[in-house]
């Protein structure tokens, strides 16, 4: 049966769209449960939750272990592992052996919502341990919320957490808001710029930076342009077009490592030189390894301690994950391992091991040191346990620190 | 942190000339859309078949390549070269093996086929190397030129030339050659083709040699302005196909001219739009040229071509 050229084509073009959505990634943005109820539930220490037996106690959380976002998943997952094989070598928490259970959430909403609800309702996690990734981890929020699951320091920064509408979730991890605030007054510190530019992956990530950098320029008179981007752009050309009309002399930049990448180029083939100013993610070594020679100069935000650095807690923690894993970490091993360790934390100095005696004891964190991100305080009515980021600057292969991650 | 006094600031801008500057990287980008279909439609019209894996064929160059340079140390040359000729493997292989073995009468299997190809080669790709986004180097970026207030980079006038002479190359091959004429008869007919001393399975593994080749060197050129990792190919694949569909799989000029007038088209709404409406702006052309093109333009053409 012959078929003309226009009808084979659309078949193939659906197709071919069907499959680009589903390996670039869906960019959608689910919003939280809303709800402000308090935490309900009251410690009885002899009671037991889900997940725990009298040898285990089973954790969990999703992140994008395929796809565009499977790097950063994977390394915070093999950074929780080797945590808690740490722990259990140690003889576990409460007696018990700590067991991982991590599932693909494919960097996707829904996905991530669907997975979650059989690692709470078939494998029966006792809480979340962790997580990588915003869009997917607030599409299984309203699930926790629902469910009243303690989820314990996901990375996946967001204005919808770390606060009291999601009353679950316990932030370490700063959202855009506040590291953008606390990256731009840095620079409004030491320069006077009169024109800045932020591209930023469209939705929550890039209007919770502008909000950030807004707050930050306050009344002062600096014009702000926001360009949002799509992961999967193919010509930044339009972009930088955008950038030197409006004369930006910084330009800030929150993409994915690829697409941070091919802007970056792009700028350098028309000879565009703004100083640049980047997220946490690409305090990452292997950010600075790819891209260091199109990021010279580059701000970059710092979530976590910097692991160039000569501090002596860094290089415990070094020594210790090299020893463990026979290699040494990134900064994605870094966040899933001080994942691993705030859960523990938690488990440790909970009177009972049940849901309601884990957020007791995390609402009971008051300067928690990880030695890792800044030191951790939650209350009955705090959830974003960090408040502040440090800046380093991209010099050679290296971050040279500005200002420390306090 | 610099100075805060104006005159010292280091912000350069070269291009004087925004508007040409937009128009130049569209027709970059737009060109290499055009090569990367002309690979498509080179297969599509001698083999009547839908290479869904087509842009996976030449990531696997590019993805190789950068590992050979970046990992094992080869010099750049060679590391791309092995990459090429792993593409032409890669492509003749599914031309060849696995093509062929659909049986007639199955519409729709190659789709089903190629699209599995395509998700084997992601897998395979992020298990061999990894799953993260590699730097590649710029392959001519750096070294530019300002002219009318637009500033050139040798990348660009790479794409350009080669855009020229491989476009150029082809049609000359198919429509003033013996070998061009072999094609086309094989294509329409390749029983008959055959039986009049056409060795038709030859001028298949040919087509999606070269094909396997042309993939190689769009994904290389594509992953020396962005970055390398599994998926890149992706985004350029589907709006090599918009242009395809558009033009039509067996025209020659229509679609490739479709295709640089999509690059040009895409920078135009992303500039004016903003970057979240470039992909939707191409698939709003689809619709647009469905709705005011000619039936005779959108349907398949029925004379006999050999």
């Amino acid at each position: 049966m012959a078929h003309s050229p226009l009808f084979t084509g659309a078949r193939a073009l659906a197709g071919i769209a069907a499959v680009g959505l589903l390996l670039t990634g869906c960019a959608a943005t689910a919003s939280g449960s809303g709800s402000n109820l308090a935490v309900s539930g009251v410690c009885v220490p002899t009671e037991v939750g889900p997940g725990v037996t009298d040898s285990v106690i089973k954790v969990g959380t999703t992140m994008p272990l395929s796809g565009s976002g499977a790097a950063t998943g994977m390394a915070t997952r093999d950074g929780q592992q080797a945590y808690y094989d740490m722990v259990n070598a140690d003889g576990g928490v409460q007696g018990r052996q700590i067991e991982l259970m991590v599932l693909d959430d494919e960097y996707d909403p829904s996905t991530a919502q669907s997975r979650m609800r059989q690692l709470v309702e078939q494998e029966e996690i006792f809480v979340v341990s962790g997580g990588e990734g915003t869009p997917n981890f607030l599409g299984a929020v309203p699930y926790l919320e629902r469910n009243k699951v303690p989820a314990i320091a996901p990375y996946a920064p967001s204005d919808e957490l770390g606060n009291m509408k999601n009353p679950h979730i316990f932030m370490a991890a700063v959202d855009y808001i506040t590291e953008f605030e606390s990256v731009t007054n840095y620079i409004l510190q030491n320069d006077s710029p009169s024109r800045v530019a932020l591209v930023a992956v469209a939705g929550n990530v890039g209007e919770n930076s502008e909000a950030g950098i807004k707050k930050a320029i306050g009344d002062k008179e600096i014009d702000l342009l926001y360009i949002p981007e799509t992961p999967g752009t193919t010509d930044f050309t339009p972009i930088v077009t955008q950038l030197t009309q409006a004369g930006a002399e910084y330009v800030y930049l929150v993409l994915t490592n690829a697409d941070t990448g091919g802007l970056l180029k792009a700028m350098d083939r028309v000879g565009y030189t703004p100083t640049t100013v980047a997220w946490g993610g690409m305090s990452d070594e292997s950010y600075i390894e790819e891209y260091g020679d199109v990021s010279q100069g580059m701000l970059v935000a710092l979530e976590t301690a910097n692991l160039s650095t000569e501090d002596p807690t860094a290089a415990d923690f070094i020594a210790t994950y090299t020893d463990l894993t026979g290699k040494a970490p990134t900064k994605f091993n870094q966040q899933g391992w001080v994942q691993a360790m705030i859960t523990t934390e938690a488990l440790k100095k909970a009177k009972g091991l049940s849901r309601p005696c884990v957020i007791e004891s995390l609402e009971s964190f008051n300067g928690f040191e990880t030695g890792i991100y800044p030191p951790i305080t939650w209350g009955a009515d705090r959830r974003d346990g960090v408040k502040s980021v440090g800046v380093a600057v991209i010099e050679g292969t290296t971050l040279r620190v500005l200002q420390d991650v306090k | 942190m610099k100075s805060t006094n104006r005159k010292e600031r280091w912000i350069t801008v070269e291009s004087s000339n925004p508007f040409g500057q937009l128009i130049l990287g569209g027709l970059t980008s737009g060109l290499l859309y055009a090569l990367l279909l002309l690979g498509f439609m080179v297969v599509f019209q001698v083999s009547k078949t839908v290479n869904f894996a087509f842009g996976q064929v030449g990531m696997v160059a590019a993805f190789s390549a950068w590992f050979f340079w970046s990992s094992l140390g080869l010099p750049l040359p060679v590391a791309i070269g092995i990459g090429a000729i792993l593409a032409v493997v890669v492509n003749s292989a599914i031309g060849i093996i696995v093509i062929t073995k659909i049986p007639a009468g199955r519409p729709g299997l190659d789709l089903v086929v190629t699209l599995g190809i395509f998700l084997f080669l992601t897998a395979v790709m992020q298990l061999l190397i990894d799953a993260n986004a590699h730097a590649f180097p710029s392959l001519g970026g750096d070294k530019r030129t300002v002219l009318g207030g637009v500033v050139v980079n040798a990348n660009d006038v790479a794409i350009m030339v080669l855009g020229v002479f491989v476009i150029g190359g082809v049609y000359v091959l198919f429509s003033r050659t013996t070998l061009g004429m072999e094609l086309r008869a094989s294509a329409e007919n390749a029983d008959i083709a055959a039986s009049a001393g056409v060795n038709v399975r030859l001028l298949r593994l040919g087509t999606w040699t070269f094909a396997g080749l042309l993939a190689a060197l769009v994904a290389v050129l594509v992953a020396s302005r962005l970055s390398v990792d599994a998926f890149y190919m992706t985004p350029v694949l589907i709006k090599a196909f918009v242009a395809g569909m558009i033009g039509g799989m067996d025209r020659f000029f229509a679609p490739l001219v479709i295709a640089i007038g999509i690059g040009v088209y895409e920078a135009l709404a992303i500039f004016i739009w903003g970057s979240s409406a470039g992909t939707p702006a191409v698939f709003l052309l689809i619709i647009i040229a469905l709705a005011v093109m000619p039936k005779r333009f959108t349907a398949a053409r029925h004379e006999v071509r050999a």
